[in-house]
């Protein structure tokens, strides 16, 4: 098998206490949103988060990954907060495109854009 | 034409085993690898709906079947669960409801986006729901995406 096993990595950044960069590795479907949930799901939860997603290594996403990651969008910003999507693949950005998730996610290039859309706004 | 047939229990452990023999499978048969993750897709989608929506009881089985030729794939998948929905009104209430996602986030609803994500990458899909199961069957042609 030559894909990666399936991982939430977070870092913080420095002197920036409200904002947690997070990197979603492998595949995001019905088997790992338990997983993704036990990290992330806390995380949304903070009052006035930042959550700086680099989805670079998500090999895979499908339409119950994809509900997961708008209801973490949903919930950051009823906190006040924030959930941002860095560089997905053009494969998994299509899928979003087509299912219409990028009518509502954050999504940018780098991640160096993402944290300026915060610290900025 | 050449085909697979596999039969699953309707365990959703044993979908991203056959999404990827599809994909894999089409790509070697010239799909390109966008096309082939397209089809992993629409493998996933289909087979997720069938056994949550369909199939119930442990012994029952949902079938999945690809046939192969130059042009294209054809997919069918099959369960044996007695549910009734209308597959069309449920595609248009999807799409409505992506819309609707734009205006207000607080609008939001977990579920309902696979057909929608099956529809825009097949060239065609048929669903048959009938007192025995449903057969939901897609056609996607190579080099000739629908988007």
């Amino acid at each position: 098998m030559d894909e990666e096993k399936f991982g939430v990595e977070v870092k913080n950044l420095a002197g920036y206490e409200d904002v947690k960069l997070l990197s979603i590795v492998g595949i995001l479907d019905h088997l790992t949103v338990e997983d993704a949930d036990k990290i992330i799901g806390s995380l949304v939860e903070k009052e006035g988060m930042c959550l700086v997603v680099d989805c670079s290594r998500l090999a895979y996403v499908n339409s119950t990954g994809l509900a997961t990651l708008m209801r973490y969008y949903i919930q950051a910003r009823r906190r006040k907060g924030s959930f941002k999507i860095v560089a997905p693949t053009k494969y998994v950005y299509e899928i979003m495109d087509v299912s219409g998730a990028i009518k509502l996610l954050e999504i940018y290039k780098t991640q160096e854009e993402a944290i300026d859309s915060w610290i900025k706004k | 034409m050449e085909s697979i047939k596999i039969n699953i229990p309707p365990n959703l452990n044993f979908v991203p085993g056959v999404r990827t023999l599809v994909a894999r499978t089409s790509f070697i048969y010239g799909f390109s690898e966008r096309e082939s993750y397209q089809i992993e897709t629409i493998v996933d989608e289909i087979c997720n709906n069938a056994i949550e929506h369909g199939s119930k009881s442990k012994e029952d089985v949902v079938t999945i079947e690809c046939c192969f030729d130059q042009e294209k794939v054809e997919v069918s998948v099959t369960d044996n669960g007695n549910k009734k929905f209308e597959p069309d009104k449920i595609i248009a209430s999807n799409l409505k409801l992506m819309e609707e996602e734009q205006k207000d986030i607080n609008i939001f609803e977990r579920r309902g986006r696979g057909l929608v994500i099956v529809k825009k990458l097949s060239d065609n899909l048929d669903i048959n729901v009938g007192e025995k199961g449903t057969e939901v069957r897609v056609i996607k042609k190579r080099g000739l995406t629908s988007l």
